[in-house]
C-alpha cells in the first residue's frame, strides 16, 4: 500500500533532508545575509526556503549543482520578498518618522566587533543595486563562475560580465570616496 | 609581419582593455584576450591604475568574507519550525496565513449571523401596508360598500393622479353597472 510505503519512508526522508540541509545552510545564510544586510532576517528566509525545498521534494533528494542552483535561486526570491516588504514598511511609516527613534538597518557595520573595513565593505555592497550585490556576492564571497551565476539567475554569461563590470567600477569609483546612501541603489525595482 | 604591424596587432584602445579588466581579475578570460590584457597593462599607466583600483576594493570585499560575521548554521528554533512545518503542514499553514483566515472567518460568521437574524424577522425589511376603508360607495339602495384602498392610492387620488391599482380587465363584464358614476 503507497501509504504505508511512505509512512516507512518517513524517517529516511527526513534523515535525509536533515543532512541537506546541514550541507546547504552556511552558504545560503551567507548568501542572504549579504543581499538583505541582516543576519537575523537570514534566519527566517533560509528557514522558508528549506520548507520550501521538502513540498517539493519528489522521489530522493540529489545532491547536485542543479539543488544548489535552485536553492540559490529561491533563497534570492525570498530575499526580493522580505525586502519588498520592508520597503512597504518603512513607506508606511513614513509620515510618523519623525516621532521615531531613527533606526539603522541592522548590518554586520553595526555590530560589534566588526573592523572598519568590514564596515566600509558592507556600506559599498549596501550602495550596489539589488541585482548588481547579487552578482557580486555570488562571484567575490561564493567564488561561483559566470556560468553557474548565469544557471541561479537565469541571466546569460555575457550579461553577468557586463553587470559585474559595472559593478565593479563603482566600488572601485567609490573605494577611494564616500558611496551614495544604502537603498538609493538597493532596490532597484527589486527585480528578480 | 614587421615590428609596427606587430605592435597594432596587439594595440587594443583603453577603453576596450577597461571592458575587459573585471573579467581578467576574476579569471573568465580566455586565454588570447587574458595575454592581451597583460600586455596592455605592461605598457599603459591609466590601465594599470584602472585595475589597481578594481584589484584595491576586490581586496576589501574579500578580507571582509574572512571576518565571518554571518552565522553558519540556522539557530535551533528555525529547525525546529522547519520540521513542524513539514510533520505538520495544516498548522504550519494556519500560522503562515493566520491573518487572513480571522478575517474570512469574521466575514462568514457575520454572514452567518446576519441571515439568522433575517430568519426571524427581527429586520422586518419588507413593508406591509395595511388595507385602511376610507370612503363609502353608494350603490342605489344596496348596502354601501367599504372601498378598501391602500394609503397610497388614496394619497393618488387626492392629489388627482392615476389610480395606482391594477388596470380593470375591460373585457369582462361589469356585475355592477352602476357602480362608479
Amino acid at each position: 500500500m503507497p501509504h504505508k510505503a511512505d509512512q516507512e519512508r518517513a524517517p529516511d526522508r527526513e534523515r535525509e533532508f536533515e543532512e541537506v540541509v546541514s550541507r546547504h545552510e552556511a552558504m545560503l545564510l551567507r548568501y542572504t545575509a549579504r543581499i538583505v544586510s541582516d543576519p537575523d532576517a537570514a534566519q527566517d528566509i533560509v528557514q522558508n526556503v528549506f520548507i520550501k525545498l521538502f513540498r517539493s521534494w519528489k522521489e530522493s533528494m540529489d545532491v547536485s549543482p542543479q539543488l544548489s542552483s535552485w536553492l540559490y535561486r529561491v533563497a534570492h526570491n525570498e530575499a526580493v520578498d522580505y525586502l519588498r516588504k520592508r520597503e512597504r514598511r518603512r513607506l508606511l511609516h513614513w509620515r510618523h518618522a519623525a516621532e521615531q527613534p531613527v533606526v539603522e538597518p541592522v548590518t554586520a557595520a553595526s555590530r560589534p566587533g566588526i573592523s572598519e573595513a568590514a564596515a566600509r565593505a558592507d556600506m559599498l555592497l549596501d550602495s550596489l543595486t539589488l541585482r548588481e550585490r547579487q552578482l557580486v556576492v555570488l562571484k567575490v564571497y561564493e567564488e561561483k563562475s559566470y556560468k553557474e551565476i548565469g544557471d541561479i539567475t537565469g541571466l546569460s554569461v555575457g550579461n553577468v560580465g557586463y553587470i559585474l563590470h559595472h559593478a565593479m567600477k563603482k566600488l572601485a569609483t567609490w573605494h577611494g570616496e564616500t558611496p551614495p546612501a544604502p537603498g538609493g541603489g538597493g532596490n532597484d525595482g527589486v527585480s528578480r | 609581419m614587421n615590428r609596427q604591424e606587430h605592435h597594432d596587432k596587439f594595440t587594443v584602445n583603453c577603453d576596450s582593455i577597461q571592458e575587459m579588466l573585471t573579467d581578467y581579475m576574476h579569471r573568465e578570460l580566455g586565454e588570447s584576450h587574458a595575454m592581451l590584457v597583460r600586455e596592455h597593462l605592461r605598457r599603459c599607466d591609466k590601465c594599470r591604475a584602472a585595475a589597481r583600483n578594481i584589484a584595491d576594493a576586490l581586496d576589501l570585499l574579500r578580507a571582509h568574507r574572512s571576518e565571518k560575521p554571518v552565522p553558519t548554521r540556522l539557530s535551533e528554533a528555525h529547525r525546529k519550525r522547519i520540521f513542524h512545518a513539514i510533520t505538520h503542514p495544516v498548522m504550519h499553514w494556519m500560522d503562515t496565513y493566520h491573518t487572513a483566515i480571522s478575517i474570512a472567518v469574521v466575514i462568514v460568521l457575520a454572514a452567518v449571523v446576519l441571515c439568522f437574524l433575517r430568519k426571524v424577522r427581527i429586520f422586518n425589511l419588507e413593508e406591509i401596508e395595511p388595507g385602511v376603508p376610507v370612503r363609502v360607495i353608494d350603490r342605489g339602495g344596496e348596502a354601501p360598500a367599504l372601498d378598501t384602498v391602500s394609503p397610497t392610492q388614496e394619497h393618488a387620488r387626492g392629489l388627482n393622479l392615476p389610480d395606482a391599482s391594477p388596470a380593470e380587465d375591460k373585457t369582462r363584464p361589469r356585475t355592477n353597472s352602476s357602480a362608479d358614476r
